[in-house]
């Protein structure tokens, strides 16, 4: 069964393993480049300026590194959704299924061992990518990177995401038992699905901690100087919003009856603007969150796959 | 005499077309049996549920012994299949396609696999999309034979191949029957194929088993009375009638259950296979065997 499925497979393999080579090489090159282009450390060749060959090849390598990187973490999962999305759809369309389920490995584990070994050699590859990243990640710490602004590459979620897309795929291509429609499918509800979450899930794994500034009455308290300013590393999650002393919202009606302008007095003092924010010290633990959140889904989604493959005819 | 294939009462409905409706019968072990019937009788459903590719509607069917669906893997282990389709993997080499038997199959018999395709001189490191339809064929026949079935289910063998290929083929399961006691259901359109290698016979008709039973039986069974032109409608009422040809002043009966010598005036021939199998499909309101089917006729 592990030689079938790679067999029917290797192609795929092969598109996984360059993708990542690829990745690795160019990571490694610029690992190893840019510490002899400057010897004191990354951080230094951005500010001081001084080494003009630094200050121009570093942030030029850096960028198309992120680029590459971030491209290969977002692509890498889908790729396994076209993966899950043919291994199922591509027997039916050549009648592989019956050749399949006529030999004598009952059409359970067929399914079974075909989801184990795919579900093993996505995971084998997002920790490849992962590690990849990490390396690139901790080459470049001196640089500042916003830790938030790389959730969606971050090597938790790579995995759920992975395994996810794969699962998805396989369900797609045990419904329509055609390839097209499977892949189709599986290309838009993933990306679908994965921007619902971020959006619209994400920020609420946990209540958000609230940065605060009292403003005063002085409708001068109100430029945007006095805003309140989020731990570093933190992940401003929504717009700030006023309360009163009570820790009551006002909202603009109450903010002032006489507005504009806004005069000293017409509204209740003093008022509180709070920032919500996910400070970077949850970044892991949110990052387990999503990833088990895709793992449950990528689970519910090989059980659909496994009844309809079960139930095909 | 044990059954091979035992169903009773066995129904497969396809959303709203019932393919297969109340149909029980028995294949006898150690024989070759030809399932007849026209397109879309329910041919290619029953080998389906007899493998356990399809689950069954309503009724029971057993393979071997065991339940497809409940045991899986004692009926996929002991019996081969050729469906009509003959799937391959078109990318696969030969010699891949022999892997994954292999792979699949815990019986695997690897040598008289490879002699067999070394006999038809099909090479290995040949891609099977380059393979012609008999070789195809043959692949597919010796991915079955592989697994050292006990039980050897094709669909539609010889369609497709050429005469010369397919009375090779034909040839071929004839002689492995008698070497290795393997039990055989094929379904063709071809009575000439049916007549030459089976002793068996199944009429599907409509989803429903016709008639069944040893084919030598059978004929001895039915008789071709031709005698002097007689009403249609009388003819039409009488059961044992299967069909009747009414041609200028003759009329040819021909009859199930016979008696001993015929009425006078007429004279009684045997039948050839082809006529029975024809009467029956012509009349499919014709025949529904007796209860006890093939285990009596085959003992």
């Amino acid at each position: 069964m592990v030689w079938l499925t790679w067999r029917q497979h290797r192609g795929h393999a092969m598109t996984a393993g360059a993708l990542l080579t690829a990745l690795a090489i160019g990571v490694i090159l610029c690992l190893v480049l840019l510490p002899h282009l400057y010897p004191d450390g990354a951080q230094r060749c951005t500010t001081s300026g001084t080494d003009q060959s630094c200050v121009a090849l570093l942030p030029q390598l850096g960028s198309s590194a992120w680029t590459w990187i971030v491209l290969g973490g977002l692509l890498f999962p889908t790729l396994l959704g076209t993966v899950g999305a043919t291994t199922i759809s591509r027997e039916f369309e050549g009648n592989g299924h019956l050749l399949a389920w006529i030999q004598g490995v009952p059409r359970r584990r067929w399914f079974l061992r075909r989801a184990l070994f795919l579900s093993c050699g996505a995971l084998a590859g997002a920790a490849v990518l992962a590690a990849v990243m990490q390396g690139w990640f901790a080459a470049q710490r001196g640089a500042g990177d916003a830790i938030w602004g790389g959730f969606d590459i971050g090597p938790i979620v790579l995995f759920g995401y992975t395994l996810f897309a794969l699962a998805l795929g396989t369900a797609a291509g045990a419904l329509f038992e055609r390839t097209s429609p499977a892949v189709a499918l599986t290309l838009v509800s993933y990306i679908a699905i994965r921007v619902t979450i971020a959006v619209g899930l994400r920020t609420r794994y946990l209540a958000p901690l609230q940065a605060s500034t009292v403003m005063g009455t002085d409708p001068a308290g109100m430029t945007g100087s006095q805003l309140p300013i989020i731990p570093a590393g933190g992940w401003t999650t929504g717009l700030p919003v006023d309360v009163d002393a009570a820790g009551h919202t006002i909202t603009a009606a109450v903010w002032c009856a006489s507005s504009p302008p806004v005069t000293p007095g017409c509204y209740p003092a003093p008022i509180t603007l709070l920032q919500p924010y996910q400070p970077a010290s949850r970044f892991w633990l949110f990052q387990g969150i999503e990833a088990a959140i895709f793992v449950i889904l990528a689970l519910a989604l090989f059980a659909l796959a496994y009844r309809l493959v079960m139930r095909a005819r | 005499m044990s059954a091979a294939i035992e169903a009773t009462a066995l129904s497969k409905r396809f959303r709203r077309v019932w393919a297969l409706r109340d149909c029980s019968l028995l294949v006898p072990d150690g024989h070759i049996t030809a399932l007849v019937g026209p397109n879309g009788a329910g041919k290619t459903t029953l080998l389906n549920l007899a493998i356990g590719l399809l689950a069954p509607s309503a009724g029971v069917i057993e393979t071997l012994g065991w339940d497809p669906q409940r045991h899986p893997e004692p009926v996929l282990e002991r019996v081969g299949y050729v469906p009509q389709e003959r799937p391959l993997y078109p990318d696969f080499t030969v010699g891949e396609t022999l892997r994954m038997g292999r792979a699949l199959n815990s019986r695997w018999d690897e040598a008289a696999t490879r002699a067999r395709l070394l006999r038809h001189g099909i090479p290995l490191d040949r891609r099977v999309r380059h393979l012609s339809g008999g070789q195809r064929a043959q692949v597919s026949l010796a991915l079955a034979l592989g697994k050292r079935p006990e039980l050897l289910l094709l669909d539609e063998p010889a369609a497709a191949l050429d005469p010369l290929a397919r009375r090779g083929l034909l040839t071929e399961l004839v002689e492995t029957v008698a070497a290795d006691g393997v039990t055989v259901v094929l379904s063709s359109h071809q009575i000439s194929d049916v007549e030459r290698v089976c002793d068996h016979l199944v009429i599907l008709s409509g989803g429903r088993v016709q008639l069944a039973g040893d084919i030598d039986a059978l004929r001895d069974e039915h008789r071709l009375l031709v005698g002097p032109r007689m009403d249609p409608a009388v003819a039409a009422g009488d059961p044992t009638i299967i069909s009747a040809r009414h041609a200028g002043r003759e009329t040819a009966l021909l009859v199930r259950r016979h008696a001993a010598t015929p009425p006078a005036g007429w004279r009684a021939e045997p039948v050839s296979l082809e006529e029975l199998v024809l009467a029956y499909l012509e009349n499919p309101a014709a025949g529904a065997p007796p209860p006890p089917t093939l285990v009596e006729a085959a003992s």
